[in-house]
């Protein structure tokens, strides 16, 4: 009965070329095994690798501190965990001008200063000692100290007159807020505090000089006729204050002051020490003058801020 | 996984079983070269031990039709014709059995499977429904449906 259906199944085989080819197949198979392992390999570390660069990328651009630098170039730089300076941020026209000649990205931080300071760009603003702040702000206090070691010591190589302070992190976004760098914004608080009259406005437009002078002014130290004698013209401040890191000690908070990073500190203030004295008896006003040495401030201020 | 000694042996005993399953299942000769090195791979990595040669069969039968099912259900397969597609497997077909085999073939796959391995393997409903994983009742209503369809087509007594 089932003998047709039987037959019928009976007469379909598999061809010899069929099970040759299988044979074949089967020999070669397991070379593509493994060639399929690899291949899954080869995608799990490309993958791998793609993500491990995507996130290395995020991790490097990532900014853990901020230094602003101060002359009269205002500028700000953004430091990842690898110390390299990841963006650079020019809060005044003279720091775009000194910040498209150099290449400060990707340096370190400590290269990038030195870099800055004995550009020719900005030879121009360093002349005749002029101040250089340098605020460091960092959620790490131990890297923040660390990074204020190492920027007093490289701009004190080329600089004589460097202060060097620490900031926290929200008075830095409150800067940035504000379209100031954290050297001018930490400064401006100071001066705040002795003048409450005082605006960011009028201090965003100032040099550091000019700054350190207002804040020493207020602060009714010993030689205001000195800067008296700077200002009375009406010039921007171009000879800073040797002694403003006294003055300025206060004004960083948990800031390291550093007059002279080199090691030869101890003979630099001495010098300054001298040139005090000397301005001192050069000077013949009174101290009932300061008063009057204090307008003088004020209106200079005025002046340039109108200017 | 099994040597490549093994892999020739099961191929001459079980290609014949293999093809006949594909030939129910699948319309053209490169799809059933597919399922040829898909079946005898699987047996090759197969790392299981077999009680007897009709454990062995079985174990294959029931691999060829996962394959083939496998094989109809993907995506390529349901969206694509081949051109070679319709006169291949009649080609393939003696002459002298084309009328029973297509009358089998133009069955419902569930039918076809279960005349081929009650006709030509010869197992019992009650082996057919271990191995296909269905109900005993349910295998004799198919072949009693298939026999009846058959019968239609081909006429005779012979499909009872």
């Amino acid at each position: 009965m089932s003998n047709r259906i039987y037959d019928a199944f009976d007469s379909v085989y598999a061809g010899q070329k069929l099970k040759e080819k299988t044979k074949a197949y089967l020999s070669q198979k397991p070379g593509r095994r493994q060639s399929s392992f690899t291949r899954y390999a080869a995608a799990a570390a490309c993958i791998l690798s793609a993500l491990l660069g995507v996130g290395g990328y995020a991790l490097y651009m990532t900014p853990v501190a901020a230094i602003s630098i101060d002359v009269n170039p205002s500028m700000e730089w953004e430091v990842n965990r690898l110390d390299r300076v990841v963006s650079v941020i020019c809060y005044n026209k003279e720091a775009e001008h000194v910040a498209e000649k150099l290449h400060l990205k990707h340096r370190k931080y400590d290269e990038a200063i030195t870099a800055l300071l004995t550009s020719r760009e900005m030879s121009a603003y360093l002349a005749e000692d002029a101040a250089v702040s340098i605020s460091v702000a960092a959620e790490d206090e131990a890297r923040s100290i660390r990074m204020q070691g190492r920027a007093a010591e490289c701009a004190g190589e080329h600089c004589r007159n460097v202060s060097c302070h620490g900031g926290n992190v929200s008075d830095r976004q409150a800067a940035s807020e504000a379209g100031v760098s954290l050297g001018k914004y930490e400064a401006f608080l100071v001066l705040q505090e002795l003048d409450p009259s005082i605006t960011l406005n009028e201090v965003s437009g100032m040099c550091m000089g000019e700054i350190q002078t207002l804040i020493r002014a207020y602060q009714g130290q010993e030689d205001a006729e000195q800067t008296d004698v700077y200002h009375a013209n009406g010039r921007h401040c171009r000879k800073c204050m040797e002694n403003a890191g006294q003055g300025n000690g206060n004004a960083g908070g948990t800031g390291i002051e550093n007059q002279n990073g080199q090691d030869s500190g101890n003979a630099g203030s001495q010098e300054m020490e001298n040139k005090d004295s000397q301005t001192e008896t050069n000077g013949s006003r009174e101290n009932g003058q300061e008063n009057d040495s204090n307008k003088g401030y004020r209106r200079h201020r005025h002046n340039h801020h109108h200017g | 996984m099994r040597s490549e000694q093994e892999a020739a042996r099961a191929i001459e005993l079980y290609a014949d079983t293999v093809r006949r399953i594909c030939m129910l299942h699948l319309k053209s000769d490169s799809d059933t070269e597919d399922i040829f090195q898909t079946v005898f791979l699987k047996y090759v990595l197969y790392s299981g031990a077999f009680e007897n040669e009709e454990h062995e069969k079985a174990w294959l039968i029931r691999v060829t039709l996962n394959a083939c099912k496998d094989f109809m259900k993907s995506f390529f397969r349901s969206h694509t014709v081949s051109l070679d597609e319709i006169e291949e497997v009649i080609a393939d077909v003696p002459e002298d059995h084309s009328d029973v085999l297509e009358a089998v073939l133009s069955l419902p796959p569930k039918y076809k499977t279960v005349i081929y391995l009650y006709f030509y393997e010869q197992y019992s409903a009650v082996e057919i429904s271990r191995l296909l994983g269905k109900n005993v009742n349910t295998v004799y209503t198919l072949l009693a449906r298939a026999k009846a369809m058959l019968k239609e087509q081909l006429g005779g007594e012979e499909f009872e």
